[in-house]
């Protein structure tokens, strides 16, 4: 693991050539691939690699190479192409620390530090003005949530005596309710539960290409990550919240879906779409059984390639057309039908439509929840409705209609584009054996 | 212009040989009585993950069904989408459509149904949006969220799937006493029930026929409303008493008022839709009274003659000038002798003329319902909706092709493309034959009816009178002056409207609520609004410290020298 800590590190080497450093990226993908024999929850000076951080971790490099890809635009435009990759080579650094990471306060200095790259990617390299209040935004919702989090480890070290995963939950069992929610305050709203997802929007409509497709792909499983590693330990006061943070997780995930219908902005339903998914994932940890962490891990996975994959499509829009807005973009069916293809397999993929993982992370969320209450089948089912509903408003009104007299010049998808989008729905189709394996 | 020239014909061509293959494979299983179980164990210690492909008589002798009708649907499209410059999308979706069908048709397992299913009700969105109107748009709309919800019901009923550790439907087979069988009956019906456009989901049917109309003969008359007819056949066992007198009670509600709303329709194709709701709510109605074979036997018959019915229609529109207002139809049987004879076979054949396809089916339904003691109403309510069928068909064909021509002068009303009507032919043929066929083949031994003479002469009786009523109707001129009758059955009882654009109306206002209110209202002044001006005032109130106002200065100091007092005392 460190030897990818070590490669990510050596890329700032080759910052100014963009394709040498995608090809390195790749490589290091490949490596990750092939090259891991044997990781186990080791306990080996920090490092420990399980199932899910790997799958995390290697999420995070294909992310990386994908949203460089995206981003050619920032070396055609000459604004800073060599800054850009450096931040987010370091975003990469700091991610597969956070994933690798054994310690929890290690975990909660990469977690904080993946804040700083984010924050200059919106503000340096977004499209509006109000990237400046979005990025203060993204930064100080995280950051009040987090402060209480490394209260609750300081104090979690002080009577264990030691942070690694290992010996959390095994050592003393803490029931304590403010303890419980110091340290999942951070993640919540980093995942975003439903009321604390207002940086979510304004981030993702503020970000580059690239930061969204970080943000949605990656960043928001840090919530997620942090969650399933933390509950271990608070598992005693979990029973006590759980039907409150069930709740807040089954109405706030229909909530967002019905906001989603009335947006505007593409980026904008897309981010909200992300928080109505994340409600799901939030659902799985919460239960605390097999079958609901098998779905946490599948949709975790799932969301990240299939909102990085329609956000790069939204980004494509935006640079051909100069807008974001629902109500200009029309008929793109007929001015770039190969794009279409790919509007319509994301769309279902993030409605949940088989063969993709999406389908079997809801699958295993639905069998945990309807487990857990009945009556939660008519709200995580109208989540899933809700999703249908407005997946398919945002293809057919980008993609349907007459001729669009706004659209002067609008060329189809170019072979880097469809390279973008290939490289994100062959994994996510590949994935589905993989991922339906990991509860058996 | 596709990119080979044969395309359209190598698709049929390999349609009819494999639909050749499944045909006699089930006309062997059901001679022999064997089923064919085709499984591959994909792994799972706690639930049971295989891949099963069921090959019994009753999904070869559907997916035979479907091929037939397919393979003459791509045949009929290679000239109905001759001129249009998008057809190779058409006929990916079209083949992708069959894909999903066959999957469906031959899987016993709720996961593969699933897939079936899910692509079953985003090809036909597929096929709906497919010219770039916004009627076709909103009907799109409507169809894949009325199938929606029937998903979301089967995702759901997996949860209680995996809470017995089996994904194949048979699971049930041995639960069917239990108290939480209830819940797994009721998510399938109501799943069928979405599929098959039954009250309240039946607004996407009639909007649906924005599609090109290969698309309506093969999707929408005869393999995507009958999806949901074929899971409840497979799904027999566990349909208990209480799904099964609602259904009843649905699928007479659905009969009686797509045959009302039919006679009212002015659309051709509406008219077509209309009739297979009405068909699709008898072959609800049969599975509500537990007559499961009757009810496939039913589908197998109503699904070829529709597709028959809507290829002629194709024809006729296309004839006409591609106007789908029947009022300017008529006449059409100078000009079309054979679509004529072809489109009456079909006709008849819906309404239950003796010996033609419908009347094994349509009249053993009818026949074993009168042996059953559910109550008079039900039967009235079944003879009138029969009587209601006849007299939407009579109504049609006399509008198509007795009466006086009302349409344009400049048209090309001629039947010379034999690509239109190969398919046409092969299809009456078809229909001609299924009936007896497919009644010598699913039945083994003839059933035994005992009926009393007025209830055996019912159908009879009823066809017989509807046909003089309507066509004395027609001839009359001011037939049509019950208006608010017609205003009601014109807007299809308000479904539409209920549950398509009231609903819509209202859910879009509470999002917008929900948005403007909580999202960008009371959650921003409570956490980051509030905090900005809650700190802000908090240093604006520091900020009066430091004005350097010696009046202040005196005033700290005199309560500093207090408070030392107190501590000193």
């Amino acid at each position: 693991m460190l030897k990818f800590i070590l490669m990510g590190s050596c890329m700032t080497l080759f910052f100014s050539n963009w394709g040498v450093a995608v090809t390195l990226l790749f490589f290091m993908a490949f490596v990750f691939g092939v090259g891991m024999s044997g990781f186990g929850l080791g306990l080996v000076n920090l490092i420990q690699v399980d199932l899910m951080s790997y799958f995390l971790s290697y999420l995070s490099i294909w992310i990386l190479a994908m949203m460089i890809m995206m981003s050619f635009y920032v070396k055609d435009h000459k604004s800073f192409p060599e800054v850009f990759l450096g931040l987010g080579v370091g975003m990469l650094i700091f991610l597969l620390v956070s994933f690798g990471t054994s310690d929890l306060l290690m975990y909660y200095i990469a977690f904080e530090t993946t804040l700083i790259p984010i924050f200059l990617l919106v503000m340096g390299w977004g499209y509006q003005p109000e990237r400046i209040s979005a990025s203060y935004f993204l930064l100080f919702y995280t950051l009040a949530a987090s402060l209480p989090l490394l209260l609750g480890i300081l104090w979690v070290n002080f009577t264990d005596c030691s942070l690694d995963y290992f010996f959390l939950g095994q050592g003393a069992q803490f029931s304590n309710p403010i303890l419980f929610w110091l340290m999942l305050l951070a993640f919540l709203v980093k995942l975003p539960v439903y009321f604390g997802h207002l940086w979510l929007p304004k981030a993702h409509v503020e970000a580059p290409v690239a930061g969204s497709m970080i943000l949605a792909g990656v960043l928001l499983k840090l919530g997620g990550y942090g969650m399933v590693r933390v509950v271990p330990y608070i598992e005693l006061s979990l029973s006590e919240f759980s039907s409150f943070l069930m709740s807040v997780s089954l109405v706030g995930g229909v909530t967002a879906s019905v906001i989603c219908i009335r947006q505007t902005d593409c980026k904008s339903l897309v981010a909200y779409s992300s928080v109505a998914h994340m409600a799901l994932v939030l659902l799985g940890v919460v239960i605390n059984s097999s079958v609901g962490l098998a779905g946490v891990v599948t949709i975790m996975i799932s969301h990240g390639l299939c909102s990085s994959g329609l956000f790069s499509l939204v980004g494509m829009i935006y640079e051909r057309m100069g807008t974001r807005s629902i109500i200009l973009i029309r008929s793109l069916i007929t001015l770039a039908p190969l794009s279409t293809l790919w509007w319509f397999l994301f769309a279902i993929s993030n409605m949940a439509a088989p063969p993709s993982p999406n389908l079997l992370g809801e699958i295993y969320l639905f069998i945990s929840s309807i487990g857990w209450w009945g009556g939660s089948s008519l709200l995580v089912g109208g989540l899933s409705f809700m999703a249908g509903a407005y997946n398919l408003f945002l293809f057919v009104s980008t993609q349907h209609g007459t001729d669009s007299f706004l659209s002067n010049s609008m060329g189809d998808c170019s072979f880097r584009e469809h390279l973008v989008l290939f490289l994100h729905m062959a994994p996510f189709i590949l994935l589905f054996p993989v991922l339906s394996h990991l509860f058996l | 212009m596709t990119v080979d020239k044969y395309l359209y014909q190598k698709i049929s061509f390999f349609l009819i040989n494999f639909m050749l293959v499944i045909g006699f494979t089930g006309v062997f299983l059901s001679l022999s009585g064997v089923s064919i179980f085709i499984e591959w164990f994909l792994g799972g210690s706690s639930m049971n993950f295989s891949l099963i492909f069921l090959f019994d008589s009753i999904s070869c002798f559907f997916l035979s069904v479907v091929l037939c009708i397919s393979a003459n649907v791509v045949w009929y499209s290679k000239s109905y989408m001759a001129t249009d410059p998008n057809a190779n999308r058409f006929i990916l979706l079209v083949v992708g459509f069959i894909t999903s069908m066959a999957i469906l048709i031959i899987s016993p397992n709720i996961l593969s149904i699933l897939l079936g299913w899910d692509g079953l009700g985003l090809i036909s969105y597929g096929l709906v949006i497919y010219y770039p109107s916004s009627k076709s748009s909103s009907a799109g709309m409507i169809t894949v969220l009325s199938n929606r919800v029937g998903d979301v019901c089967i995702l759901l009923s997996i949860g209680w799937f995996m809470s017995v550790g089996d994904f194949n439907f048979s699971i049930w087979a041995l639960l069917s006493n239990t108290d939480f069988s209830i819940w797994v009956s009721f998510l399938v019906m109501l799943a069928a029930m979405t599929k098959s456009a039954q009250i309240p989901f039946s607004a996407w049917l009639p909007a649906a026929m924005a599609a090109p109309t290969p698309v309506s003969a093969l999707v929408h008359s005869s393999t995507l409303v009958t999806a949901g007819v074929y899971l409840l056949i497979r799904f027999s066992f566990i349909l208990g008493e209480s799904c099964s007198a609602f259904l009843m009670f649905i699928s007479i509600m659905t009969m009686f008022m797509s045959g009302v709303v039919a006679i009212f329709e002015y659309d051709f194709k509406k008219i077509i839709a209309l009739s297979t709701l009405s068909q699709l709510g008898m072959m609800m109605f049969a599975i509500s009274l537990g007559l499961f074979e009757v009810a496939f036997f039913h589908l197998l018959t109503h699904a070829l003659f529709k597709a028959l019915l809507f290829l002629c229609a194709g024809i006729l529109i296309h004839g006409v000038g591609n106007t789908q207002d029947i009022r300017s139809f008529g006449s059409l049987s100078l000009n079309f002798p054979l679509v004529t004879v072809c489109m009456n076979l079909a006709n008849l054949s819906l309404c239950g003329v003796p010996f033609l396809a419908g009347f094994y089916s349509k009249d053993l339904i009818v026949e074993l319902a009168c042996q059953y003691s559910w109550g008079i109403f039900i039967l009235l309510m079944m003879f009138v909706c029969l009587s209601l069928t006849v007299l939407y068909s009579v109504r049609l064909t006399y509008l198509s092709f007795v009466s006086a021509y009302g349409g344009g002068s400049l048209v090309s009303v001629c039947e010379t493309d034999y690509s239109l009507l190969a398919p046409v032919v092969i299809l009456s043929f078809t229909s001609l034959m299924s009936g007896p066929v497919l009644s010598w083949l699913s039945f083994s031994c003839p059933t035994l009816i005992f009926l009393p003479t007025f209830l055996k002469w019912g159908a009879l009786f009823f066809v017989v009178s509807s046909v003089v009523i309507m066509v004395s109707l027609q001839r009359l001129v001011y037939f049509y002056m019950w208006g608010t009758v017609k205003k009601f059955s014109g807007l299809m009882w308000f479904l539409p409207w209920l549950t398509g654009q009231w609903l819509t109306l209202n859910t879009l206002k509470n999002a917008d609520q929900f948005l403007k209110i909580y999202d960008q209202g009371w959650l921003e002044f409570y956490s980051s609004k509030g905090i900005s001006m809650g700190a802000n005032s908090m240093s604006l109130f520091s900020l009066k410290f430091q004005h350097n106002s010696l009046k202040i200065h005196f005033l700290v100091f005199l309560v500093w020298l207090f408070m030392c007092l107190i501590y000193i005392l």
